[in-house]
């Protein structure tokens, strides 16, 4: 397929890596001559400098032949536009990121479609809708959905006084008699493992539990947790997305707290919330830190535009006494360091935008992916009529070892995958796999490996 | 100073003057009371006020003839200001030649009560002025009310291009006032519109209830205009009649409604009228005000018949919050402590871009807020807060302005107060004239209580009573611009 990328920042390189090393004809339009440089110098796509405004410059970026057009640039406008001109050249698959929440969210005027953009991926949506999730399942460390919602990935701490702790897998099956909620992953001192029968959990350990959404809040009770203990939130940088987190925060009558440097910014924020104190500070001093009693602080959430002092800050917080901290890098690199450093949570806002978009490229194959730490992955993978493994039994099926089938999904209904259940076309599967075995699993259903970095 | 265009538009609002001269002279005519020993009759005396104003009012129009479109906000406020006083003027013209206020400042005094839509009046026998000049008191008033300069703009469209500065100058609630029309001269239409269609509904309701077509026409007017000349020397009381006073009530509230949401009205959009935070403080405020005053009234009179003590109750906050000033009930009567409540719900009025006067309740509201923000201030104060009302965010400007206008009013009142306390006016009649008259209402308390009146009050009392009226309508900054050098200078 051939596929036009406009704007070459680090979403549209990303993009351009990925769609290019899976064997797609890419060509990328910017402005900027050195970021052209930069994809000419690494990657084998072909690269335009101009204006994606300029029908010329599309057109010598091979705009007749495309198939498809995602448009990335840091401007909504700009990427408006540019679907619009490549719907007159009649392209037929077209993907925008659009940030302002006005194109997206509930008061829409027109829908995307209307707007000529087939998907509308919006990143801070993404982000505030996940940091919800997070912020009403306490004790979460990280969310994933499959099945359009239906069944949820969440990984938990175990606490000292938690009921489940001590228990073994075995037990705890027992107890809840459920077939909604399995443990497909405990992580213990940093190493994953794919949990046996007999495996103990124990306090300080965290695991990835597969839920169906219905049972969430039965959940948390082993874990003795509550649905009402993130009281008091403090965020810092004012960012657009803060202030629309702020505001679905505000309407629960939580507690909120925005510190943001910039005086015009914060102002801006003061305008747009209603009971969301705005303060006017750095994210690294402590006497306002002190000020707004950062130790009450039950989640610490670092939403700016800069990393490092979304990092510091964080950290500052965290040695100040609050309870959880959440930070926004944009730069993946970081990624690898800040679990060792201690934050709670990482979201990379480059990265969902990424995933948004190959999710919708990956219809019909690996429908999901969700990277857990040391590599090891969770898919949500379709079964196909043409795929080896379709109509055998679960326990017919020669599965690797470090690997193991997490949920069954029919008709939107999750089963658990019993050994005598019958795999069948339309089902799709929610797998867990270690890293040596994700190539085999995907011989086993008959499908190239999709990768989506996340996390 | 661009004194041409001062001329200019006095001039065409003296020839609008003139125009409505011709409705009282069709009054009087129709009634032909005898004249006043040693004055003319009052056909005649419209008929020269007619002549009067049309030719001076031409001749300024003519011979100054300037562009509009090159006005300042200076020249905005010195033209409205002018317009008011000239036309005041003009209007006591029949009453002077007519010999129903032998006194000019007298004549002066009332006009200006009518065109502000105070209600105060130094008529010491209403019902012995003949049908003419009372129609042409409550008329003065209902002009007064949407304002003379916005007739003209729904009628000059040509007095448009640039007068925002006017229509800024003259719409009670000043900047806090959303124009929703392109045009300003369409806003006119639809405000004057409305403000017919009132007009009509009312006077049907009390002609229905029973009033005869003079007394609904002119009550009419001095409700939807919230002003508060009755053609009776005991007001809205000599009725006694419960549906009379429930219509007049009704038509007070809406007069004291933004316009704005009237339009809503007609529009069906319910949820924008009810969403409004100025409406539902005001609302509030009433709701309140009345229960409160209902529990006072039980408490003094010897049966505790509550169902009467709310009527009164109901009436008299309506009237005094809306600043119409009918009465029903001799509130100089009242206890102590609800007169001095009276008072105070003098100072607040209704709402801004309505055309009852006062501090108006979008005024109270933000005052509050900044209060609010101040202590909260308090406890963060590295914290940054904005000022909302609704959702909207308030200029800090606007707030200053607020403050500023806050201390005017305030400060007004005690200098007011003291002049008149000096030439021998009693406490509470100095202080209560001069609140009733700076915020609009008419009848204050002692000697000029809802059953007496302003004839009483010295000459110089009522010039200062006069000036008063004017600042309280303009909302005081315009009137005091004029009156500094800054603003003559070239």
């Amino acid at each position: 397929m051939r596929i036009l990328i406009v704007g070459a920042g680090i979403v549209g390189y990303n993009l351009a890596q990925e769609l290019s090393q899976e064997g797609h004809d890419v060509a990328i339009v910017d402005q900027d001559p050195e970021r052209i440089r930069r994809i000419v110098d690494t990657l084998d796509v072909l690269a335009v400098e101009g204006n994606a405004c300029l029908p010329s410059v599309l057109i010598r970026g091979g705009i007749k032949s495309a198939e498809m057009m995602i448009a990335v640039t840091e401007k909504d406008e700009i990427n408006l536009l540019s679907c619009f001109l490549a719907s007159r050249f009649n392209v037929s698959n077209r993907f925008a990121r659009l940030r302002n929440m006005e194109f997206t969210d509930n008061s829409k005027v027109f829908t995307p479609e209307e707007l000529f953009v087939d998907h509308a991926i919006n990143p801070g949506q993404i982000i505030v809708e996940t940091i919800l999730k997070i912020l009403e399942t306490p004790g979460v460390v990280s969310v994933a959905e499959f099945a359009d919602g239906e069944v949820l990935l969440r990984e938990f701490d175990v606490p000292e006084n938690a009921p489940i702790a001590g228990k073994s897998i075995q037990d705890i099956r027992s107890i809840t008699q459920m077939d909604s909620f399995l443990i497909v992953a405990i992580v213990r001192d940093g190493e994953l493992v794919i949990p046996k029968d007999q495996d103990i959990i124990q306090a300080g350990d965290r695991f990835y539990t597969l839920v169906d959404k219905e049972f969430l809040p039965f959940l948390l009770p082993m874990l003795n947790r509550t649905l009402d203990q993130v009281e008091k939130i403090i965020i810092y940088g004012a960012t657009s997305t803060a202030i629309q987190l702020a505001k679905a925060l505000e309407e629960d009558l939580r507690d909120v707290c925005i510190i943001e440097p910039s005086r015009e910014k914060a102002h801006r924020a003061a305008d747009k919330l209603k009971r969301t104190v705005v303060q006017h500070g750095s994210g690294t001093d402590m006497d306002l830190f002190n000020e707004i009693n950062m130790k009450d602080a039950d989640f610490f959430l670092a939403l700016s535009h800069d990393d490092e002092n979304n990092i510091l800050s964080a950290l500052l917080a965290k040695k100040y006494g609050a309870k959880r901290a959440l930070v926004i890098t944009h730069d993946p690199e970081y990624l690898p360091i800040l679990d060792s450093i201690g934050m709670d949570i990482t979201i990379n806002p480059r990265l969902i935008t990424v995933s948004g978009i190959l999710k919708h490229l990956r219809r019909g194959r690996v429908m999901s992916v969700f990277k857990l730490i040391e590599d090891a992955e969770v898919m949500e993978i379709g079964v196909d009529e043409d795929s080896s493994i379709v109509n055998k039994k679960i326990s017919k099926i020669k599965f690797p070892k470090d690997a193991m089938i997490g949920a069954l999904l029919r008709k939107g209904e999750m089963l658990l995958p019993d050994d005598e259940v019958t795999l069948e076309a339309g089902d799709s599967v929610i797998v867990v796999a270690l890293p040596g075995t994700i190539e085999k699993i995907e011989n086993l259903f008959g499908r190239k490996r999709s990768f989506l970095p996340f996390r | 100073m661009n004194i041409r265009a001062i001329f200019n538009v006095v001039g065409v609002l003296l020839v609008l003057i003139s125009g409505l001269t011709l409705a009282p002279i069709g009054v009087s005519m129709y009634y032909g009371h005898d004249p006043i020993e040693g004055y003319m009759s009052e056909t005649s005396a419209f008929e020269w006020t007619f002549s009067l104003s049309l030719v001076s009012g031409l001749l300024l129009w003519k011979l100054f003839p300037s562009g509009l479109n090159k006005l300042r906000d200076r020249e905005g406020f010195a033209i409205v200001t002018a317009s008011w006083l000239s036309i005041s003027m003009f209007g006591a013209l029949p009453l002077y030649l007519s010999g129903a206020c032998p006194e000019f400042i007298d004549a002066f005094f009332e006009s200006t009560s009518g065109f502000t839509t105070t209600g105060a009046s130094i008529l010491q026998d209403i019902d012995a002025v003949p049908h003419g000049i009372l129609f042409w008191r409550n008329l003065m008033q209902w002009v007064g009310g949407m304002g003379i300069i916005l007739l003209s703009l729904a009628i000059f469209p040509m007095l448009g291009i640039g007068s925002f500065h006017l229509f800024k100058a003259e719409i009670p609630g000043g900047s806090t006032v959303e124009q929703t029309q392109p045009r300003l001269a369409e806003t006119a239409k639809i405000l004057w519109k409305t403000y017919l269609a009132l007009t009509l509904f009312e006077i049907l309701a009390l002609r229905f209830a029973g009033l005869n077509w003079f007394d609904a026409v002119c009550h009419t007017f001095s409700t939807v205009a919230t002003g508060g000349f009755s053609p009776h020397n005991g007001s809205i009381g000599v009725f006694d009649n419960v549906y009379i006073e429930s219509i007049i009530i009704f038509f007070m509230f809406l007069g004291g409604i933004n316009f704005a949401l009237h339009f809503q009205l007609f529009r069906r959009n319910f949820a924008a009228i009810f969403k409004n935070p100025e409406f539902q403080a005001y609302c509030t405020l009433l709701v309140v005000g009345i229960l409160f005053v209902t529990w006072g009234l039980t408490q003094v009179s010897n049966n505790g018949d509550a169902s009467q003590a709310f009527r009164s109750a109901a009436f008299t906050m309506v009237s005094i919050n809306t600043t119409t000033g009918f009465v029903t009930d001799d509130f100089n009567l009242w206890p102590e402590y609800l007169k001095l409540f009276v008072v105070a719900i003098m100072m607040i009025g209704g709402c801004s871009g309505s055309t009852s006067g006062s501090f108006k309740v979008i005024r109270f509201i933000i005052l509050l807020k900044i209060i609010m923000r101040e202590l909260k201030k308090l406890i963060y104060p590295r914290a940054i807060f904005h000022v909302k009302v609704g959702d909207k965010t308030i200029d800090a400007d606007d707030l200053s302005n607020v403050a500023a206008l806050t201390f005017l009013f305030m400060g007004l009142s005690a200098l007011g107060g003291i002049l008149l306390s000096a030439m021998g006016v009693d406490l509470t009649t100095a202080l209560s004239a001069t609140v009733a008259s700076l915020f609009n209402i008419g009848p204050g308390l002692g000697d000029v209580g809802a059953m007496g009146n302003f004839s009483e009050i010295p000459a110089m009392g009522k010039g200062i009573l006069i000036l008063f009226m004017l600042l309280g309508r303009l909302e005081i900054y315009g009137v005091i611009l004029l009156f500094l050098p800054m603003t003559w200078r070239k």
